[in-house]
């Protein structure tokens, strides 16, 4: 059994190892090093280890990746989560359900200088929640806009799942990254409308908080300008060509050690919690990109990705049915798989496909479309049931919530992210006109 | 995100060892990531100011890129011993959450020891490579001529560590699966 027939059976092995909760890397390399020995035979398959495990982890494209998340470490650190959830309250505090629109907005900003969901939603909950229940909110309202909240941490640029997809299909990060703005900004409007049309049904859930006057907000929004500075040097530097992504990640990561350091108080343990944390992260993702790697490497031996491709692109389906039916598997991995491993185990297929198929637009514009629309769908999944990261984590620390109060309070954000995601199918020029404007 | 205290973890000598073993030298390949950071940093202040009449001396720290991927990639391997001792490499965790405790640890034995199979091999091709590149022609980097097999010295050093680690979780979850099962996470 050689080509297609044995590249489907990897998969259907790996999907077996899957569910016996065996890790995700872990099976990737089971699975990928299995069939390369049985397609190569003992000493081909021992120099692809040799040659491919040392050169996965040296990479400077990949070398982006510790550094954002070593800035993701400083950032929740940083202490200005308190600094952006005010900046965000004083103009939203005194509406219906002010105060949990206060916490998405608040998750934005907090996005802005961190890549990762997880770190977000549990950062700025340490900060909304108390508030939250101070003014009596729901523990479903609560939970459940900070769970989504958090999922802006990783859509709005930088973000580390959206520079693996970039590396993964050779795009230009900077552009990846002003893609994924004006989506980024419509997710957060579309989880403060979620919340409007929420508490106008269950007014009791959201009551107002206090109103500021126009010198608060000033004052406010006048303390976040460090997280403000840190985004444009960041993104801006990268985008004008100053620095390559990997020195732009360096330079966000130093400024927001310095930001920890000088505002949020972090001394020599907390820069070693900030370092132990920063292994624990780099060395998950990396043993799955080294799995992924290994995989994907006996995968195209097989040819599966360039037939599956040539399958579907004569086979006449309409490319909206096959792109339906892509973001519909996505849908499903994400209940029960991390969006990273998701985004690496199935671009290899999905992307030769996407790209066979004809949108009407240019072959790059296709990519970088594709690629918003996968990031948001897998992100998805961080809080659907019935493992939802996000809610998890936030449902640990309001510890008096039922986690099905909390699933219940993501239904909301959960239709507001099925809007965005069929008005950014059907205008594509919402994630590309920026681009094309700045290129 | 620290998760689990280091008690949690790890209650015999042996384990206590070697979370100290995976810790320490996690955090010695983070300070070697944050001190690639700073030199980014000086690297990218030193090119900018280099076009200034005073400043013309500076210019970027010669073979910055190589420096980066050479660092990174010793830092990466010397996070995994670490990310093994404290379970924090993801799983599926969907189809088995209805088992027991006892149950999951036997699951986590199994993918343990697939672990340990890999690092093992992971080793020994890296210590092949290393091997590979000894002598006086050996491979080094493009500007600096710094010799890759220090990276991949390092890398074997790791490796073998991250080995003893997966051994030593095989032999755990055997023991949580015989005993009180697997804590939660």
């Amino acid at each position: 059994m050689i080509g297609p027939e044995l590249g489907a059976f990897a998969f259907v092995a790996l999907l077996a190892l899957l569910a016996l909760r065996i890790p995700i890397g872990v099976s990737m390399i089971t699975v990928g090093l299995g069939a390369y020995l049985m397609m190569r035979g003992v000493s081909p398959t021992l120099a692809y280890v040799k040659n491919t495990s040392f050169s996965a982890f040296a990479d400077y494209g990949l070398s982006v990746v510790p550094l954002f998340l070593l800035m993701g470490q400083f950032a929740t650190r940083a202490g200005m989560s308190k600094a952006l959830f005010n900046a965000a309250n004083v103009f939203l505090g005194h509406r219906r359900g002010g105060v949990a629109m206060a916490s998405v907005g608040a998750c934005a900003g907090f996005g802005a200088i961190c890549g990762s969901s997880l770190a977000t939603a549990a950062t700025m909950a340490q900060v909304a929640l108390p508030e939250m229940r101070r003014f009596g909110y729901s523990g479903a309202l609560s939970t459940g806009s900070l769970a989504a909240g958090g999922t802006l941490g990783i859509l709005i640029p930088p973000s580390v799942v959206l520079v693996i997809y970039a590396i993964l299909t050779e795009q230009n990060i900077a552009k990846m990254f002003v893609a994924a703005l004006l989506p980024g900004f419509l997710a957060a409007l579309g989880y403060v409308l979620a919340i409007a049309v929420y508490v106008r049904f269950r007014p009791d859930a959201g009551p107002t908080g206090e109103r500021a006057g126009a010198t608060a907000r000033r004052k406010a929004v006048a303390e976040t300008w460090p997280v403000v500075a840190i985004f444009l040097l960041v993104i801006g530097g990268i985008y004008a060509g100053w620095f390559t992504p990997t020195e732009g990640a360096a330079v966000g990561a130093f400024s927001t050690l310095l930001l920890a350091i000088l505002h949020g108080g972090m001394r020599w343990q907390g820069f070693v919690d900030s370092l132990k944390g920063t292994a624990e992260a780099s060395a998950m993702i990396f043993l799955i990109i080294l799995g992924a790697k290994l995989f994907n490497g006996m995968l195209a031996l097989t040819q599966l990705p360039q037939s599956a491709a040539l399958f579907i692109g004569d086979s006449g389906l309409a490319p909206m049915a096959v792109l339906a039916v892509m973001l519909l598997i996505y849908l499903l991995l994400g209940c029960v798989m991390d969006s990273l491993s998701m985004i690496l185990l199935t671009i290899p297929i999905f992307f030769p496909i996407v790209m066979a198929l004809d949108f009407g637009m240019t072959p790059e514009e296709t990519a970088i479309w594709f690629g918003i629309l996968a990031l948001i769908v897998v992100e998805v999944g961080l809080i659907t049931p019935p493992v939802g990261m996000n809610v998890f984590i936030i449902n640990s620390l309001a510890r008096d919530v039922p986690m099905l109060d909390s699933f219940r309070g993501v239904l909301p954000f959960l239709l507001s992210d099925a809007v965005r995601v069929i008005i950014l199918i059907a205008f594509p020029i919402i994630t590309l006109g920026l681009v094309n404007l700045l290129w | 995100m620290a998760r689990q205290p280091p008690g949690a973890v790890s209650v015999d000598p042996i384990g206590k060892a070697l979370y100290r073993a995976s810790a320490g030298v996690a955090v010695l390949g983070g300070f070697l990531l944050a001190a690639i950071m700073v030199m980014v940093v000086v690297s990218i202040v030193g090119r900018n100011l280099a076009g200034i009449a005073l400043f013309g001396w500076l210019g970027p720290v010669p073979g910055d890129f190589e420096l980066v991927e050479l660092g990174v990639a010793i830092a990466l391997f010397s996070f995994l011993p670490y990310c093994q001792i404290v379970r924090g490499n993801v799983a599926v965790d969907f189809f088995v959450a209805k088992a027991s405790g006892r149950t999951r640890a036997w699951f986590a034995a199994a993918g343990n020891l697939l672990y340990t199979i890999i690092a093992a091999l992971l080793a020994w091709q890296l210590f092949n490579g290393y091997l590979d590149r000894l002598g006086p022609y050996g491979e080094t980097t493009w500007i600096l001529g710094l010799p890759t097999k220090w990276g991949y010295l390092c890398a074997v050093v790791a490796t073998a560590l991250l080995t003893v680690v997966c051994a030593y979780t095989v032999v755990r979850s055997i023991a949580e699966a015989r005993g009180e099962g697997e804590p939660a996470r």
